[in-house]
């Protein structure tokens, strides 16, 4: 399956005037690749994950899932289709806080229909990414590696075909920011496509490619 | 994880704003369920005693009220005894029983209750000269329990020779000062036997001291003096005859028939009726803000996190459901505490309010249950809807 963007626009109405976030934006992403998402702050990189990921519909163009595009369907199919084929990681974790660590995992698993073998397949994860001791644990009790290995979990447990990651350890320290990327390169070693924003060039050299945006176009100097 | 748990952990994680919505729900129903109890037991007393007396006559002073006289009939002003006298000798009216009152407010060690002075039948003899053959049953009757059956529980013997030193009691003021047949009371400084305690009637009659005529007139220093004469037992054909001819023999007193007084509380009930109607559409319309306001502010608060259901894939239909079930269980909270409540105070203030006992209504569940549930559904609807629309694409920035 390839997830494809062609000619997106983008512009947020301020009150100083218009912002173009993004600038007839194309780009191909291919089922398997990994691919770092790098710019300057504002340049537009979050706003095109969230456009990628049929969080946020362009003003002008088409994003292809497929041969389809996913501003054509209706909100609740892009929204089952988030929960079933999309893994979010973001910058801040963005955990329920008052959901243990099981319950933050399983609410993910919960909303994406694919709700078999849930306490199994949690156990499992959990114990994946060491977490089986913190399971009873509410997001305020971790350490912020631990949150975000648990978002990470929420995202993974319902083996989703793309992982949309928005600066994974832009909050972390270089030593846990390493261990949460190990666990991503995991996951794209065992088939997941993953489309990952940073601003960290030792993070972006996970990537197999590396796509540069300025000013909400994408730089083909990199 | 189910979304009715997520609601549960969601619900007690803010908690106080909780309790504040279902409290609101609750005192709106609390008001609706005591009126309505209190009212549906006044209707049921006003129909016993409607379907007890038939139609039957009461005299009272021109300026009394028939209302004061349904609750305990402690009227400001009196009539001449001598009315009795001027029926009976009158003779030609149909009258087969003539029961004459006076009822003071008293205090017993502390206890407010009615002493009341009835006719006894070896005084009614005296005071009419022998004339009229019964003139003290009728008064017991309207007091709640009949004269001559088998579970009466004064014996006739009693009430035909009620003495000058003796009383009977209510059941409530038996009751709350553990008195009993053989006991005495002081009443306005005369000692007093208790000759029975009256079984519970449900009318203020439960919080009577009754003594003979006389003697309830000299310790009150209203000498020859009633407040009410109560005429039963007449032929309803010759009903309006009766009541012409009293008008015109007593033109000073007031003559009401107890169909006149039981429309006077049927009307009173009706009024009740519609102040519960009009509590009913102020509880709807305040309940109702003030879940929509917490829902509202729940949304707002919680924009972030139904981003992120959003962002993990839950449909807008999901996050409707999400606040509605929320609604559900305020409404389902509101309405079960208000019911508990409404019903413990209409059965503690129902007595002293309306004059009659009032027992929990198991309908009422039923109706407070839905009411609350559905004006907390209707004021959840906006918040909920406008909670489907929040923008996931918010949580890719930081607070």
């Amino acid at each position: 399956m390839v997830l494809k963007a062609e000619n997106i626009t983008k512009t947020f109405r301020r009150r100083h005037g218009a912002v173009v976030a993004l600038d007839k934006v194309s780009l191909e992403i291919q089922e398997g690749e990994f691919v770092g998402v790098v710019g300057p702050s504002g340049s537009g990189k979050s706003t095109l994950l969230a456009t990628l990921g049929g969080m946020n519909s362009p003003d002008e163009g088409v994003v292809l899932w497929g041969n389809q595009s996913i501003y054509d369907w209706n909100v609740k199919k892009r929204a089952q289709w988030r929960g079933a084929d999309i893994g979010f990681v973001f910058q801040v974790f963005n955990l329920i806080p008052y959901l243990s660590v099981y319950e933050n995992i399983s609410v993910g698993l919960a909303l994406s229909d694919k709700d078999t073998k849930a306490r199994e397949s949690i156990a499992r994860i959990l114990d994946e990414l060491d977490l089986a001791g913190q399971k009873d644990h509410t997001p305020a009790e971790l350490s912020v590696g631990q949150q975000q290995r648990v978002a990470l979990a929420r995202a993974l447990i319902k083996k989703p075909r793309f992982i949309l990651a928005d600066e994974p350890t832009g909050n972390l320290d270089p030593d846990t920011g390493r261990g949460v990327m190990n666990i991503i390169k995991l996951q794209h070693a065992a088939g997941t496509t993953v489309v990952m924003i940073t601003h960290d060039r030792a993070v972006a050299e996970y990537a197999q490619r590396t796509i540069k945006i300025v000013d909400g176009r994408i730089d083909n100097t990199v | 994880m189910k979304i009715h748990q997520l609601v549960v952990k969601e619900l007690f994680q803010r908690s106080s704003q909780l309790w504040t919505s279902v409290i609101a729900v609750a005192l709106g129903i609390a008001v609706m369920v005591a009126v309505g109890s209190i009212t549906r037991f006044s209707e049921k007393a006003v129909a016993d005693a409607l379907d007890a007396l038939g139609t039957n006559i009461l005299i009272l002073p021109k300026n009394a009220s028939v209302q004061d006289y349904y609750s305990a009939d402690l009227q400001q002003s009196e009539m001449p005894e001598s009315y009795i006298t001027m029926l009976t000798d009158s003779g030609s009216l149909g009258i087969d029983n003539i029961s004459a009152k006076l009822s003071v407010p008293i205090e017993i060690r502390g206890k407010k209750a009615t002493f009341t002075g009835i006719l006894p039948k070896s005084e009614f003899m005296a005071t009419t000269g022998g004339q009229g053959a019964l003139g003290v049953l009728p008064a017991m009757q309207w007091t709640g329990f009949p004269a001559d059956t088998a579970v009466n529980p004064v014996p006739k013997r009693i009430i035909d020779d009620l003495g000058s030193d003796q009383a009977v009691i209510g059941s409530e003021i038996g009751a709350s000062l553990k008195l009993k047949k053989g006991d005495f009371i002081d009443v306005l400084g005369k000692r007093l036997r208790i000759e029975a305690v009256l079984s519970n009637t449900g009318t203020v009659d439960d919080g009577r001291v009754f003594a003979r005529l006389g003697t309830v007139q000299q310790l009150t220093g209203k000498n020859a003096l009633l407040h009410s004469i109560e005429i039963t037992g007449c032929n309803p054909a010759a009903l309006p005859e009766v009541i012409r001819e009293i008008n015109t023999l007593l033109p000073e007193a007031r003559v009401v028939t107890i169909r006149h007084i039981v429309g006077t509380q049927q009307n009173i009930n009706a009024v009740m009726r519609r102040i519960a109607v009009a509590l009913l559409i102020m509880m709807a319309l305040a309940g109702g803000a003030a879940i929509a306001n917490f829902m509202f502010a729940n949304v707002y608060e919680r924009r972030r996190e139904i981003g992120i259901f959003a962002a993990l894939g839950a449909p807008a239909g999901w996050i409707v459901r999400l606040f509605l079930i929320k609604a559900a269980i305020v409404g389902i909270a509101g309405g079960s505490l208000g019911y508990i409540i409404g019903t413990v105070c209409a059965v503690i203030f129902g007595t002293k309010i309306a004059g009659v006992s009032v027992y929990p209504v198991a309908s009422f569940i039923g109706w407070s249950l839905l009411i609350a549930t559905a004006v907390s559904l209707v004021a959840s609807v906006i918040p909920a809807l406008r909670a489907a629309v929040v923008d996931p694409s918010s949580i890719m920035k930081e607070e």
